[in-house]
């Protein structure tokens, strides 16, 4: 018997000369939302968009409708998915946000087929095939000035809050204290704070270092010195790869990596580089469901694949909920794996929450690996 | 008015008797048809098969989704999922079509474990015991917090959650 079903379905009107009317409807077990929104077909802006409930799950679910407007004035154009997301999906609701985008795409196909049919009025030999490759849906005129509608730009969303610290986690005996995982902006796409204000933070908390692990991005040596020096601060450099197994920090391995690799690969080129892998937040589950509601064992997920090529696992990390980093920390238990503990940064006022106390000096990357290898460290709670 | 594109899209999660999921996504509009099939084994939800097949006029670049679609075979739909299935299914210039089929079939999956919890609520009484309900929910998982309208500062269900 199925369990969940969702359909979606959109329809386009070319309600005017320069205006699709898109009507899109979700529905699945949870949710029913329906929207219509009007497209310019010049554009693909949205030049109004209106929403109806019929399925929620929480009593605040529709005051989602009022906060709809921000799409009107949002074109089809790179950044569109993003800033759906954000501001429709954060703002209002997730399921608006998702049906928004498939509309946009519809609206796009259909002007694309309202094109074609244009095209092939004035050369009935041109193949859809031959048309669909030269389309392009940025050919359309310049934007102009009457159909622009201004409206208030929506606060930008606030992030979510820092998890609940663990209460049993360990505090600091007198080691030295880094945060072994620090996103900052504009390195990590994903990060709002610049490198230097993390720093500051950092120092006035009492935290004694700390490695910047940006996704999938190598700070330069010189630049690393640069801000040791100007703050007098222990600075080091790591990285967050993304594997298919999920997202591993790496220490003592300086190559740019981009995309998606392997994590059998990645283990291999740090084996060679005599690096350390650490396998970051393993149990992040999603909005409402993680590991616990899976049914997942302790001993189910000490088989899991990513465990084999990781020399650590990170069991204390910011952004995950307490019984997320207990899981962990029993699976490192099962697997006699080390812990490691970092904030996971990516904002002012998360750093130092959760960092790895080092029972040796650590003055340069080398020092840092050196120390991960021998086992010289436990995962601690920092920050309240 | 005659219409000048429709779509639609169905994605349903099935349990089968060996205990994995299958997911089954399809989609028909005017340009495409496009089937996607995932067979998911729980409890760490690794995607364990996945085929897909198109027809009518199929983009450029999506040619052997068949077998391009075969490298998410071996990915757990948990933490980076989005990151990792636009990856390996060819980076962010890639295969965004079967990419975002994958995705939403992996949402689909999501949201088929959510239900159950969801439904323990629904059957409470009274509007308070609901709310209690949504708010244990929301300190039991702080990724809620400002993750949509429901769960920002000045809604009624986050007073005095001090979160």
């Amino acid at each position: 018997m199925l369990k969940y079903l969702r359909n979606k379905t959109m329809s386009v009107d070319r309600t005017a000369p320069d205006e699709l009317t898109v009507f899109g409807v979700l529905d699945d077990d949870l949710y029913g939302v329906e929207m219509t929104a009007v497209f310019s077909q010049s554009a693909l802006e949205i030049l109004s968009v209106s929403g109806k409930w019929h399925r929620y799950t929480t009593p605040e679910c529709p005051r989602a409708l009022d906060m709809l407007q921000p799409a009107v004035g949002m074109r089809l154009e790179p950044g569109f998915r993003a800033r759906v997301a954000k501001v429709i999906g954060r703002g209002a609701c997730r399921h608006f946000a998702n049906l928004l985008l498939e509309m946009g795409h519809a609206a796009k196909n259909a002007k694309m087929a309202i094109e074609y049919q244009e095209a092939a009025a004035l050369d009935p030999g041109l193949s859809l095939e031959a048309f669909i490759a030269d389309w392009r849906p940025d050919q359309a005129p310049p934007k102009a000035a009457a159909q622009s509608i201004h409206v208030k730009a929506p606060a930008p969303p606030q992030p979510a809050p820092e998890t609940p610290p663990l209460a049993d986690a360990p505090r600091p005996s007198g080691g030295m204290v880094i945060d072994l995982h620090v996103h900052t902006a504009p390195a990590s796409p994903c990060a709002s704070a610049p490198i230097d204000e993390i720093i500051r933070e950092a120092k006035d908390l009492g935290v004694h270092g700390m490695v910047v692990t940006d996704h999938n991005y190598v700070w330069t040596s010189d630049d690393i010195k640069r801000l040791r020096d100007k703050h007098g601060f222990l600075l080091l450099r790591g990285n967050e790869v993304i594997t298919d197994q999920g997202d591993v920090l790496v220490y003592g391995l300086e190559r740019d990596i981009k995309g998606v690799i392997r994590i059998a690969d990645l283990r291999a080129q740090v084996i060679e580089a005599k690096g350390f892998m650490v396998m970051a937040h393993p149990f992040r589950g999603f909005l409402i469901t993680g590991a616990e509601q899976m049914g997942l064992s302790v001993e189910q997920a000490a088989q899991r694949e990513m465990f084999k090529h990781v020399d650590a696992i990170e069991v204390l990390n910011g952004k995950v909920t307490p019984d997320e980093n207990g899981f962990a920390a029993k699976v490192a238990d099962a697997l006699s794996l080390p812990g490691t503990g970092g904030s996971d940064c990516h904002e002012m006022g998360t750093i130092g929450c959760y960092a790895t106390e080092f029972t040796v000096d650590i003055n340069s990357e080398a020092d840092l690996v050196q120390a991960l290898h021998a086992g010289s460290y436990r995962p601690v709670r920092f920050r309240d | 008015m005659i219409v000048k594109f429709l779509r639609n899209k169905v994605v349903e999660v099935e349990p089968r008797k060996d205990g994995t999921l299958r997911v089954s996504w399809r989609l028909t509009d005017d340009l495409l048809k496009m089937e996607v099939n995932l067979v998911v084994q729980p409890p760490a939800l690794e995607i364990i098969e996945a085929t897909a097949e198109l027809g009518r006029f199929v983009p450029k670049g999506l040619e052997d989704a068949s077998e391009i679609i075969e490298d998410v075979e071996g990915v757990n739909i948990g933490a980076g999922l989005r990151k990792i299935v636009r990856g390996v299914l060819g980076g962010p210039e890639g295969q965004s079509l079967l990419s975002e089929a994958v995705l939403e079939c992996c949402n689909a999956v999501i949201l088929h474990f959510t239900r159950p919890g969801l439904e323990i609520g629904e059957a409470l009484e009274t509007d308070e015991e609901r709310l209690e309900a949504v708010r244990a929910m929301v300190k039991s998982s702080p990724r809620l917090v400002r993750s949509c309208i429901s769960f920002q500062d000045d809604s009624p269900i986050m007073k005095g959650l001090d979160l």
